[in-house]
Parts: C-alpha cells; structure tokens; sequence
C-alpha cells in the first residue's frame, strides 16, 4: 500500500466517521442540555426558554403519565424478551436441531419453520406494524372475525384501560405482536448453540439410559447456559427500547405504551422539548446500562473449549 | 496517477453541489410565496384564490406559489422557522392560534383585516376565535357548528318540521312525553370521559354558556369553577339520567357515540346532541343510515336555559408567519391579498362545498352552490351567530378532562350536582393554580 492510496482509504473512513460524529454524537450533548432547559415549540417558551437545572427531572418522578409508561415497559420486556420469546425460541430453536438431525420429512417442515421465523424477524417495523393492526382491529379485524365464528366477542384488542392483572389489553396485544416477531433471534442463537454441542455427549448419556427429555434436561440446558445471560439481555433490551412497530399499533392513541414514544409524544406532539428530552435521557441511561452488561455478558461457551 | 485526478475531480464537485445548492434557494427566495397546506385538496382552491388575486393585484403574476405538503405540518413548520426559512402562509387549527402567536411565530394582520371588506362577516365569535391578547393572528376558512338531531318520524305528534324548542324545559317535557309513549331512551347526551372532548364540545360547553355562565372569564383572565350557571347544567343532566330519558350505558360504555347514534339510528332515541358532521352518518348511503333519512332527521339548534340559543365552533384557519424569530414575512401584503382572496365570499362558500363543511363567513349563504346545500347554509346562516370558542389555553385539555369526570359523576348519580361541582373546582384549582379562579358558589373554603 503506497502512501496515496493510504490517504484515499483514510479519507474513505473519515467520511462516515465524520458524519457519525456530527449527525449522531454531537446531538447527544445538545439533548442533554435541552433536558435542562424549560424549551417548547409552542407558547412563549418556545423563545424565552433557559436554564431550568434539575426541574425536569423532579416532574419526572411524579409524573403518572411517565411512571406508567415505564411500568409498561418493563412488563412489555420481561414478558416479552425474557418469557415469551427466549422460552418460544429455544423450543422452536430444538425443532429445527432436531429436524436437522433426521432429515427428510421433518427436515423440510423445520426448513419452513425457521423461514416463516426468520421472514417474521426480517419484516420491517413498519410492514409488521400494519399486519397486526389489520390483525387487531376491532371491527374487520381477523382475529375478531375468526372469534365471530364461534360467537366470540368483538373484542377490542387495543384497548388501553381496564385490562386483566392490572395490565391493560393493549399490552398484551402488543406482548403476543412482539413475541411473533421478535422470537427467530434467540431461535438461530439456540440452534447453532446446539449444533455446537459434540454429538459424543449425547452418544454417552444415550448409553447411561437417558431418554430424549433427560438429553435436554441434562445436557443440553446446561451445555447452552453460557449463552443465556447474553441472549436474554438482547432480548430484553430489544423490547425496551421498541418504538416503530409500537408506535403503529399504538402509539398515536396509547401516549404511556412506553418510555420511547412518551418521550416523543411530549417533545413532539405535546411541543415540550425541554421535558421531552429529559424523557429521553433517562431512556438513554437504562440503554446504556444495558450495553455495560451486555459488554460484561458476551457468549462464549467456556465448558467446551475448556476454558 | 490519472486514479488520483479522478478523486480530485469527484471532491471538487461534489463540494460545488453543495455550494450551489445552497445559493439556489437563496436566490430564488426574493420573488417567491411558499405556502404549507395540510389538506392536499386545498391546494386546487388555492390555485383558483392565486387566479382571482392576480386579477385584483397583477404584481402578484411575478410570484412563484410554491406548495407544501409535509406528513406533520406542526414539526415541519418548527424546523423551517428555526432555519429562518419559515413559509409565507401556514394553515393552523384555530386553538393553536395564541400558542402560536406567543411563540412569535405568527405575523399580526390585525391592521390588514379591519381594512378588509370580508372581516365583518364573520360572526364575532369566529372573530375572537383567532385572536390573540386582542390582535387578529389568521382567518379561518372553515368550522363546525354543534346542534340537536330529532328523529322527526317518532315525535309524538305531528309537528311537521318546525319544532324548535326554545328552553330545557320543553326539551326535557318532549322526551317525558316520548318516554311515556314507550320510547326507551328519548335522549341522548354526550356524558363521561369515554366521549372524550365531545362531552364538553357537544354538551355540556353550549348548555353552560347557554344558562349564561362561562368557562374562562377572559377580561379578568380567570377560570369559572363554580357558578349557578353550573349548578344548572348539572341538575339538567341529573334529571334526565334520573328519570331514565337517556340510556344508562352511555356514561360509561367504552364507544358511547355508538351506543348513542346506534340507538338514534335503531328509534331508541329521537333526540340527539352531536356535532354537524353526524348527519354524514345518518343520511343515506352513511354508516348508520336512518330510512328515508331526508324526511325523518330534523335538525334544531340546542336551546339555552330560558332563552336564546347556544354553540360551540372550532376550525382551521390561514396565517402568516414570520420567516425566522424576531423576522417579519418578506411580502406579509401579497401574502395577505392570498389569504383575502381564498377567504372571500366566494372562496369561503367553495370550500364548504367542497369539504362538506361549515362556511364561517355569513354572507357565504348568499353564493348559490352552498345556498343548494340547504343543511349547510342553514348551520350558517341559523345556527353560527349563536357560537361559542373554547379558551385556547394550554391547561384548557386538562380542564376539560375534569369536566368529562364533573359529568360522569353526576350522570351515573354517583353524586349530587353539588358534591361532584366542589370535587371539580378544586380539581381544577389545582389545575390553573389557585388564584387563578373564579368560585362564585364558595365550593373551595
């Protein structure tokens, strides 16, 4: 490599390098600084706006509107990242290793499984969001429609009061949205997790009389549980900080649906930009607490290579 | 080597496109007006309004009309004015009107109007609806209007179509009358959260300024929080639950207005409080076709107290705006002669046909294609000089969250008038803070 064509390649990595920092980075300080500013878009604030120190953030603590969002978004990641789609995907991850192993019939169902899985995974938010709208609605929806077959309903599927277990209906609608999508993640990460595991082990339990549950049981669980911290951390934070597919199933009559469109619908829909950004900051800060963990939980399966 | 020039010669232009396509703009902004629609088909009326102008002022054929039509008119407008490249005209709901103008993003054409021949003939009500601290910030070119829906075909005799109750009383004896008659349901009234504003908008905002009270003292700038007029309203909604003339689901079902217009439409109910626009439901062809619609929906104007009538409008409205903070419209004259000209008589009346709505201006009735839409010219020409804005102040939402509760409390008789009155007043002394209201029963010592 001759020294102009090093200047050619340095130039082609200052470029987007540049842009991150300008378009990205450099917005998180002025974001930051409008958290504690009393800013608005509309009224008198939006020029005679200042220093407001930690004002904001106070309202924040008892802002009802705020603390609900947040309940609802710790409900919606836990059920959704660490119940819903880590349990659906490593049982859906299992059929695949197992067609895999026999082949034949059983291959090209799991074949089809992981596409519908993985073409659910690849839909953009927006296409997804859509779907299940058209799947919700209350009158013309498909999943009222099939329940009016059997006399059921019509259920109004995103309704955001009332609810079952002090949460509302809406949340379990964008739970079981969520979980559909959400699940080919952990399902490609158990199945090669498992391709991974050495086909002696198995071959020894099989000789001790072990039967294809106690296989699960006993070896691969405990063989895959390096990777679950790692996988239920990208879970869980996938559905934290959700805001597109969200925001088109609910968003835009559900303001608490979670922290995220909160934030959004007070900076840019109520005008307080100020507020907003606070909202905002916080989210960032439990995001970020996020990649700490994630940094300290990377998946590497130690009993196998022995480490 | 020649790899090398080749870079050269990429850099070098693209830095000349992005000079240039910096100056452009620069340079083609003297001698254009840039207009921000929401509605897509009000560009066609605003070509017609560029027509007529141009023939009233011909200075106005070397403009450029440039047409924008962002997703979300509000942001895009923000982000513009930042840029100090706001446009020359920007459509704005009426309630957004003294939030804008204290943002500054608003130009004063108070001057312009009271020198314009179309200013007079909108109601006072419109006038003040897009004013700010008493200086004119857009014209409106549209609104609604909120009256009673009668199912002419159940009243109880015939009164052809002429019955225009002129108190709550005679409203309130017609429907004990259908109720004896077997009539389940006679009325129906917006009440409770579940309506979400209509239940102030539809109901109970014209029954309270009908009974001579008021929400807003706008000269002392105070909140009424209590007051006979009040007490009325409530004792009026306390008596028809009371008496089972309205269904008791409507409170508190999830979609009351379909309860309310289904039970319209079914012949539970034939008197109905709603907004113009239902009848769109009702006609034929309409979501909730009532038979032969043209002769059984009647339509009257909700009655005040003992007296007189009462309304409630909104709408959207045309402004100019600065171009940046602190910088005024660079042609605010030729701007205005627009706005005028899309706002005249003519214009006003063409875009209630159109759009199927209320024309704001009074003389718009005189225009023979709105005059043809007797319905429309009659919500104009009858029910308009009646009409009421709500205060346009950002605790205004909260208020009226307060006044769904104020209702529901006593419609579902969990209450008396009197005890949800004195949880409402404190709720919104809360609200605006307590110096900024008015309590003229006593309710918060």
């Amino acid at each position: 490599m001759n020294r102009r064509e090093r200047i050619v390649l340095i130039l082609f990595l200052l470029t987007p390098l540049l842009a991150y920092l300008i378009f990205r980075l450099a917005l998180v300080p002025y974001g930051i600084y409008y958290s504690f500013t009393d800013m608005a878009y509309v009224g008198r604030k939006a020029w005679d706006w200042g220093f407001v120190g930690w004002q904001n953030y106070q309202h924040l603590l008892s802002d009802p509107d705020f603390l609900e969002s947040c309940k609802n978004s710790f409900i919606y990641a836990v059920l959704c990242g660490l119940v819903g789609q880590f349990w659906l995907g490593f049982f859906i991850g299992m059929l695949i290793w197992e067609g895999k192993l026999k082949g034949g019939m059983r291959g090209w169902i799991t074949t089809l499984l992981t596409g519908v899985a993985i073409a659910a995974w690849v839909t953009t938010d927006t296409a997804a969001g859509f779907e299940w709208f058209a799947m919700f609605a209350k009158s013309g929806g498909m999943l009222n429609r099939f329940l009016g077959l059997f006399g059921v309903g019509p259920i109004e599927w995103l309704r955001t009061a009332g609810g079952w277990l002090g949460i509302p209906t809406a949340l379990y609608a964008l739970m079981i949205a969520n979980v559909w999508k959400g699940t080919a993640f952990s399902m490609v990460m158990f199945s090669t997790g498992m391709e991974g595991i050495p086909r002696e082990i198995y071959d020894a339990v099989k000789i001790d009389g072990a039967n294809r549950w106690q296989e699960y049981f006993y070896i691969t669980i405990p063989l895959l549980r390096y990777m679950f911290p790692f996988v239920l951390l990208m879970l869980f934070s996938g559905s934290f900080n959700q805001f597109g597919f969200l925001w088109i199933l609910a968003g835009r009559t559900w303001p608490q649906a979670n922290i995220g469109i909160y934030s959004y619908i007070v900076a840019f829909s109520r005008f307080q930009i100020g507020y907003g950004a606070a909202i905002a900051v916080v989210l960032g800060l439990i995001y970020l607490a996020f990649g700490f963990l994630q940094r300290k939980l990377r998946a590497e399966p130690e009993i196998i290579t022995g480490k | 080597m020649k790899k090398t020039h080749l870079w050269w010669g990429i850099t070098v232009m693209v830095g000349l496109i992005t000079v240039l396509s910096f100056l452009i703009p620069a340079y083609a902004a003297s001698q254009k007006i840039t207009i921000m629609v929401k509605d897509k088909d009000d560009i066609g009326r605003w070509q017609v309004a560029v027509e007529r102008a141009s023939q009233a002022d011909p200075a106005l054929k070397d403009f450029t009309i440039v047409y924008e039509t962002p997703p979300d008119v509000n942001v895009a407008f923000f982000a513009e004015f930042g840029a100090n490249d706001a446009p020359d005209i920007v459509s704005i709901d009426s309630f957004e009107v003294p939030s804008w103008a204290e943002a500054k993003y608003l130009y004063d054409i108070t001057n312009k109007v009271e020198a314009w021949d179309g200013w007079a003939q909108y109601p006072t009500s419109l006038q003040e609806i897009v004013k700010d601290r008493g200086r004119v910030y857009a014209l409106l070119k549209q609104t609604d209007v909120r009256i009673i829906f009668l199912r002419k075909d159940l009243l109880p005799y015939a009164l052809g179509s002429q019955w225009q109750p002129l108190s709550w009383e005679e409203l309130l004896s017609m429907a004990r009358s259908l109720k004896a008659a077997g009539m389940k349901y006679p009325l129906a009234i917006q009440s409770g959260p579940n309506w979400g504003e209509s239940t102030a908008m539809q109901a109970f905002l014209p029954l309270l300024y009908g009974a001579g009270g008021v929400l807003y003292d706008q000269e002392k700038g105070k909140w009424v929080v209590s007051s006979n007029a009040y007490m009325d309203v409530l004792n009026f909604y306390e008596t028809i639950y009371k008496e089972g003339l309205a269904n008791p689901d409507v409170p508190t079902v999830a979609s009351p207005w379909m309860t309310a217009r289904g039970d319209f439409q079914a012949g539970r109910t034939a008197i109905l409080f709603d907004g113009q626009w239902a009848w769109g439901a009702f006609k034929s062809g309409g979501s909730l076709e009532v038979p032969n619609a043209d002769c059984n929906v009647g339509f009257i104007k909700i009655p005040g107290k003992n007296g007189g009538f009462s309304t409630f409008s909104g709408g959207f409205a045309w402004a100019i705006a600065n171009k940046g903070l602190d910088i005024p419209p660079a042609h605010p004259k030729e701007a205005f002669e627009l706005i005028a000209a899309y706002c005249s008589q003519k214009g006003i009346a063409e875009h209630a046909v159109e759009t199927n709505s209320v024309a704001p201006r009074l003389d718009a009735v005189k225009v023979p294609e709105y005059a043809q839409n007797k319905y429309l010219s009659w919500c104009t020409a009858e029910v308009l000089p009646y009409t009421h804005y709500r205060p346009a102040l950002p605790e205004y939402p909260q208020v009226s969250e307060q006044i769904r509760l104020l209702v529901k409390q006593v419609a579902t008789l969990q209450m008396t008038p009197k005890e949800a009155l004195s949880e409402y007043a404190k709720a919104v002394a809360k609200i605006v803070g307590s110096d900024n209201v008015i309590d003229e029963l006593g309710l918060l010592k």
